[in-house]
């Protein structure tokens, strides 16, 4: 089974704990921990007949910390951007947040945006058509999401793994032909075993 | 023969913990649901089993009185601000053990009322105790600091042994020199909590998510916390408000007043070294996750390279141990073991021989695994360890503190070791000169990582 990274990034207290809990244990604490430095929790999920295995990289959201949250963006396959849409400031940020990613990993990686909170519909800040602009501009994937009444989280990481899926097999075509030499490198951040890439090639299945 | 190794004295013997199972009537729905508690650092948790992971819940005995009916010889009630908890044991002579353990540490906390009011009559409290080791604290805590100066190893050697959870509120105020700095500055903590235009929102959206499973901060413990924390960004502003910096702050009110908390803990951020983990580039955080890779490599070599080969960088934990002090990453009785040891050590260069000796605890079990999630969650289940499951389930016995702090004082006693740390933080410095410069390092006097620096302070303070 492949292994695949996934990094949650975002301000401070805008779910991205939440999210993953609701996904991993499906529970919500309307108080969770707040998250000092980076968590982290894995979960083998299941998506046009493939098993994946997401590793969810939690990262702190406070200001102090992002001067060492890059390090950890490193080698993840697709990159989540969270925001509460009760919270303007937090989807202002976003922009940082992709500077961010785009600083270490370029346009390599998937970037997923998810307004939060949408049990809060009174409290609304950001509408839809805002993120939905603001994804377009970079085709990034986008999505709401509640993490307290579940609201779209499933989805958010079927949608998750199909994307990972795709851009997976997009790159074993892509790195084919050099198959057999020089191929550890991309293995290293597109994480793929090369022992179970043969494998597959050589039983010509899936 | 006689065999020379002496076995380390557990902590659960040398403080007033008690657990068992008992029947636990529901809040919402009335009926009796067996759990195992655990009492432990002022605080009484339920669990579904003996071993589980997480609590169900914690409950704070700071404001509650325990109470016995006549009528009902197994029962026990716990009285607090808002709720009446009501508790059944199998018999008698288990509901009267409960009740003495509980009713020890609620008198301790009376105790703690009065280093509130820099009234610390030990006198009363050692007329109070049979118990050895708080015997032996209160002991310390009456004896000049020029004496306890001549025997730091007795010092040491208790502070290993872990500060009984009943004297640690006092412990903490005496060695850290708090009690010298409240009795100059009386009224600033009143002054600052109510300090008009402050910056608050961040404090905010963290007072809520700080230990969410203690009842305590639920309730006015929430209050305090905000307080504290509020008074203390203002007073420094070097380092303002930081993730992380609450669950200290929290930590340390479990044990003391809102005032004393803050003296504490402005204490061990200017003189102890804590401040330089939250100041702005976050420096003192990032050397030592950088001296513990050095270590690691130097000390565990075959286990570098294995857990190198699958992509396991110390750095995935480390940034939590040593950001949140190990606050937020292991349970209280784990880090609270490792708080003292900082206190009586005077630093926190403590955390690298601790952080080596849980990877050493744990080689074996991570040499045998083959992926990166293995190795992550092996370091998770350090959330979950306690003093009942570290002796009864393998899966958690390589996280015993008191076998951990054994093995951190072998490397703590290597001279070699020291010289390691110091040429590794230089490498460190040279590398990040630049950033480092805005950090204005002259600024920060900390004392010696050495035990002993903090006492040297305080004769200072007192001439």
């Amino acid at each position: 089974m492949e292994n695949f990274k996934i990094c949650f990034m975002g301000d401070q207290s805008v779910g991205k704990t939440s999210i993953i809990n609701r996904f991993i244990y499906d529970d919500f604490n309307i108080n969770s921990q707040s998250t000092v430095g980076v968590d982290f929790l894995s979960k083998t999920i299941f998506v046009e007949n493939e098993s994946v295995r997401l590793h969810l990289w939690d990262t702190a959201g406070q200001e102090r910390f992002r001067c060492l949250i890059p390090s950890y963006v490193r080698n993840s396959s697709l990159v989540v951007i969270v925001f509460d849409i009760t919270n303007k400031t937090s989807f202002k940020s976003i922009e940082f947040w992709m500077d961010t990613v785009q600083n270490e990993r370029g346009d390599d990686v998937i970037v997923f945006l998810v307004g939060n909170k949408t049990d809060l519909e009174d409290e609304r800040q950001v509408s839809l058509e805002k993120l939905e602009k603001e994804a377009n501009k970079n085709g990034f994937l986008y999505l709401e999401t509640s993490a307290k009444t579940g609201h779209n989280v499933k989805q958010l990481f079927r949608k998750i793994g199909i994307s990972i899926l795709k851009q997976n097999k997009k790159r074993k075509e892509l790195i084919k032909p050099e198959l057999d030499e020089n191929t550890s490198l991309m293995n290293i951040s597109l994480n793929i075993d090369p022992n179970k890439l043969k494998q597959k090639e050589e039983s010509g299945c899936c | 023969m006689l065999d020379s190794n002496t076995k380390p004295v557990p902590a659960y013997e040398l403080s007033c913990v008690h657990s068992g199972f008992m029947f636990k009537k529901g809040k919402i729905v009335k009926n009796w649901k067996l759990r195992f508690f655990v009492l432990e650092n002022e605080t009484l948790s339920y669990y579904l089993t003996q071993n589980e992971i997480e609590p169900k819940g914690v409950i704070t005995l700071k404001e509650i009185t325990p109470k016995l009916e006549p009528k009902k010889p197994e029962f026990l009630f716990l009285q607090g601000i808002s709720r009446l908890w009501q508790f059944r044991a199998q018999n008698v002579e288990e509901r009267d053990k409960w009740y003495k353990a509980i009713h020890k540490v609620k008198k301790f906390q009376i105790s703690r009322k009065s280093v509130k009011r820099r009234l610390i009559d030990v006198k009363e409290l050692k007329e109070q105790t049979n118990n050895k080791a708080e015997k032996e604290w209160l002991k310390i805590i009456d004896t000049p600091v020029k004496v306890v100066k001549q025997k730091l190893d007795k010092l040491r050697d208790l502070a290993k042994k872990g500060i009984p959870p009943t004297l640690r509120g006092i412990v903490y105020v005496h060695f850290t020199g708090a009690f010298l700095l409240k009795e100059k500055n009386s009224e600033l903590y009143s002054l600052l909590k109510q300090w008009p235009n402050k910056k608050t929102a961040s404090i905010e959206l963290d007072v809520n998510r700080t230990f969410p499973t203690i009842e305590y901060f639920h309730q006015e413990g929430c209050e305090e916390l905000r307080n504290v924390l509020i008074a203390f960004s203002i007073h420094n502003e070097r380092v303002g408000y930081v993730q992380g910096i609450p669950f200290l702050t929290a930590m340390l009110l479990l044990h003391l007043s809102p005032e004393d908390c803050f003296w504490v803990l402005t204490q061990l951020m200017e003189d102890f070294g804590v401040e330089k983990i939250y100041s702005s580039v976050m420096s003192g955080l990032r050397e030592l996750m950088f001296v513990f890779k050095q270590l690691l490599e130097k000390y565990l070599p075959e286990l570098n390279d294995h857990l190198d080969s699958l992509y396991f960088n110390p750095d995935m934990i480390t940034i939590t141990w040593f950001g949140s002090l190990f606050l937020s990453s292991s349970s209280l009785s784990f880090s609270s073991r490792i708080l003292d040891l900082l206190i009586i050590e005077g630093g926190t260069d403590i955390l690298l021989p601790i952080s080596l000796a849980i990877f050493e605890r744990s080689l074996q079990t991570l040499l045998s695994y083959e992926r990166l999630d293995e190795i992550m969650q092996h370091f998770q289940l350090l959330k979950s360890a306690n003093k009942e499951n570290t002796k009864n389930d393998s899966k958690f016995a390589c996280f015993n503190i008191d076998n951990i702090i054994t093995i951190a004082y072998k490397y703590f006693e290597k001279i070699d070791f020291w010289k390691f740390v110091e040429s590794s933080k230089k490498i460190f410095q040279e590398e990040n000169k630049q950033e480092l410069i805005f950090e204005n390092l002259e600024e920060f006097p900390y004392s010696s990582f050495l035990l002993g620096g903090i006492v040297t302070k305080m004769n200072n303070k007192n001439k």
